[in-house]
């Protein structure tokens, strides 16, 4: 056996995975080479080394980052079931499902105003329903004046109420009935 | 089930899991989640991108519970995932060109080897620090890496890497040989 052919079946022989007879020839060449036999010696000293590595393990936090991933990614999960759905139910599903969203849009507004988070107003509260303005006196005093509803608008919107929808006159036939 | 846990297979409780048992999956995490991130810290050198893919890892099982036949044993199909990441990870690395064998472990620490009472003529690697050993590991080119880290560090048998990698037995021995004396080459050069 050569050189190169100790090289070749070197992680054989460490691993004591030869036949007897290849076995015998590493053996003889090791003993009139001394390269080869330092190399082995090198390769089994660095082998300890590596299985002596510290063994890095996962973080104290690696389960709870770990769990809250996969909550999301059931929750979108969750969230793609729905919109699948959705996108492929008939023309009154989605109506429904529209409105049950507009439904949801405005409960959740409601939750979010009585935790003061509402996107609408600043101070947290609802929107007035009578505008207010702000009037100067002769003092330099500032009045806030709340405009209260007038005839001329009650009669606005009982003219909107008895408007009837042009586009969709099957439907206006139906509400009339 | 958590507490008779110990006496299922690595295959039962993914069986349990597919037939939604959670506390199988839970079971699954508590065996794997430090041997994997010792592979895939070895193989990247840096231990948040190391645990961030095998969280990706635990992930890509969960969402994928059912495309595990069991042909081949468990550890087999979660090594390969999680190898697949960071090999996937190292090319991005790569491209970015940001690639540091100096950032180590979780506390940046560098390891001292046990002392040895071999020769120093015939222990040339006694002087190395963990820390050095680590860098030449990841100097060694992928092919090699993957191998010497499957084989020298995790011990995982031959037909289980060669399953993993998915080439011949024989080319697995192969590179584990070449891999061995590439890493001796690297540390010689880092001694010197």
């Amino acid at each position: 056996m050569d050189c190169n052919g100790y090289r070749e079946n070197l992680t054989n022989y460490i691993d004591n995975e030869l036949t007897t007879q290849k076995n015998k020839s590493m053996l003889e060449h090791e003993a009139i080479c001394s390269d080869c036999s330092e190399l082995k010696s090198e390769i089994k000293n660095i082998l300890g080394s590596v299985k002596r590595m510290t063994k890095v393990n996962a973080s104290e936090d690696f389960e709870t980052r770990l769990y809250e991933k996969l909550n999301s990614h059931a929750e979108n999960s969750l969230r793609d079931k729905i919109m699948e759905l959705f996108e492929s139910s008939p023309v009154g599903i989605k109506a429904l499902a529209a409105g049950f969203a507009v439904l949801m849009i405005l409960v959740s507004g409601g939750y979010f105003m009585y935790d003061g988070i509402s996107i609408g107003n600043e101070d947290g509260m609802p929107a007035l329903s009578s505008p207010r303005y702000i009037e100067k006196n002769e003092d330099n005093s500032l009045d806030v004046i709340e405009e209260e509803a007038t005839i001329e608008d009650e009669k606005i919107d009982e003219e909107e109420d008895d408007e009837t929808d042009l586009d969709n006159p099957s439907e206006n036939e139906v509400i009339n009935e | 089930m958590p507490e008779e846990s110990n006496k299922f297979s690595d295959e039962d409780l993914i069986a349990r899991f597919q037939n939604g048992d959670e506390y199988a999956f839970e079971e699954i995490i508590h065996r794997y989640k430090d041997r994997l991130v010792n592979f895939v810290f070895r193989f990247l050198g840096q231990m948040d991108e190391a645990e961030d893919i095998v969280q990706d890892t635990f992930l890509k099982v969960y969402k994928n519970k059912n495309a595990y036949e069991n042909i081949a044993r468990f550890s087999t199909w979660i090594y390969t995932i999680a190898g697949n990441l960071a090999k996937t990870e190292l090319r991005k690395r790569k491209r970015r060109r940001i690639f540091s064998i100096s950032r180590m472990g979780p506390d940046e620490k560098e390891f001292e080897l046990p002392a040895s009472d071999k020769t120093p003529e015939e222990d040339v690697d006694t002087l190395f620090t963990e820390k050095i050993v680590q860098a030449a590991i990841q100097q060694l080119p992928e092919k090699f890496r993957t191998v010497i880290i499957l084989r020298d560090i995790q011990e995982l048998s031959y037909d289980e890497i060669s399953m993993i990698v998915g080439v011949p037995l024989g080319t697995i021995k192969s590179r584990v040989n070449r891999g061995r004396l590439k890493l001796r080459d690297l540390l010689k050069e880092m001694n010197h």
